[in-house]
């Protein structure tokens, strides 16, 4: 777990956080294996558990593709993982909204398509 | 002064270290294992019919709540918006509080949406210094209203249901074997080390959605 930022975050992360994103646990989650011992009925810390270890999982991924607001080391600083996170999100929700409304525009210019069509029987 | 200033960056290592294997340990299964007093204990994730029974019990209580009055018929015990309204009549708006809850999230969100577009860093600590600000005086209104609804019906059942639970989750290792710490919730109520149950019930909101959100319920 070497150190990557050259600042200092203001607010430090928690060791839960620091724990989902190293290397050790990341790798496991690389292979489908998860950190417990119980296979089902997971308590509430594993689910929070399992919700950063995919957040740092994407994170990870997202920084190695070189997208777009990320940098190598800013998962060491929570308040710049939740940033990009809240960023992501609604960078894909607007995604989808120009993609549905492409396809309704693309409906609409072949609404008289169906007029023209002939049923052979 | 150089060897204090290595001794505290050793000592920082060692912590974080701890706090690392710790945080391993408590998520490595669900039954959580902690010392108190040189003895081991454990809390094990709830069974339903263990759950159904603190429904029960909670359900119960809700009655004995309602049915408490005063000299005058008055409840003595009174829901959140009860509260809200002699508070109101106090000169005390807690919907104002919560609506200024609110308008604070909105603006670290926002605060937090410029964050994940720069990487300058003087820009970067600059916001970040910001949004610590915010938090701060979320955290400052939240505890402010949680003690405003501390004796809220809302609040004592959330509080019965918790330690009720504990009662019946709670281990003790002897040996080696784990026996239950009380028989009943009633000797959890009259035991007189309050630390054990404080402990406890900080591992069993590990174990279970704590939803200690009083404001928002």
């Amino acid at each position: 777990m070497s150190k990557k930022l050259d600042y200092i975050p203001i607010v430090k992360e928690t060791p839960l956080e620091r724990l989902a994103r190293s290397y050790e646990i990341q790798s496991l989650y690389n292979h489908k294996i998860l950190p417990f011992r119980n296979k089902d009925r997971f308590t509430y810390i594993q689910l929070v558990f399992l919700n950063l270890l995919e957040r740092y999982h994407q994170l990870l991924t997202d920084i190695a593709l070189g997208e777009e607001n990320t940098e190598e080391g800013m998962e060491e600083d929570p308040l710049r993982v939740e940033g990009y996170f809240l960023w992501r999100n609604k960078r894909i929700k607007e995604q989808g909204k120009k993609l549905r409304e492409e396809e309704t525009n693309l409906k609409d210019k072949n609404k008289d398509i169906d007029l023209y069509k002939i049923t052979f029987e | 002064m150089k060897k204090s200033k290595e001794l505290e960056k050793a000592r920082k290592e060692i912590n974080e270290a701890i706090e690392y294997l710790k945080a391993k340990k408590i998520i490595s299964n669900n039954a959580i294992e902690f010392e108190y007093n040189n003895e081991n204990y454990r809390v094990v994730i709830p069974t339903l019919e263990q759950e159904m029974e603190v429904e029960r019990a909670k359900s119960e209580k809700l009655n004995e709540l309602l049915s408490e009055t005063d000299e005058k018929g008055n409840l003595i015990y009174k829901f959140k918006n009860q509260w809200k309204e002699i508070y109101k009549q106090r000169g005390i708006d807690l919907d104002a509080y919560e609506s200024r809850l609110q308008a604070l999230t909105i603006d670290v969100e926002n605060l937090l949406y410029k964050l994940a577009q720069t990487q300058d860093r003087p820009r970067i600590l600059e916001i970040e210094k910001q949004i610590a600000k915010l938090r701060d005086e979320i955290a400052d209104i939240t505890s402010f209203l949680v003690d405003k609804y501390r004796f809220s019906i809302e609040n004592q059942l959330m509080f019965f249901s918790r330690n009720y639970l504990l009662s019946l989750v709670l281990e003790k290792k002897k040996g080696k074997k784990w026996v239950k710490v009380f028989k009943n919730f009633k000797e959890l109520s009259n035991y007189k080390d309050t630390g054990l149950i404080k402990a406890g019930l900080t591992y069993l909101s590990y174990l279970i959605n704590p939803e200690v959100n009083i404001i928002n319920e």
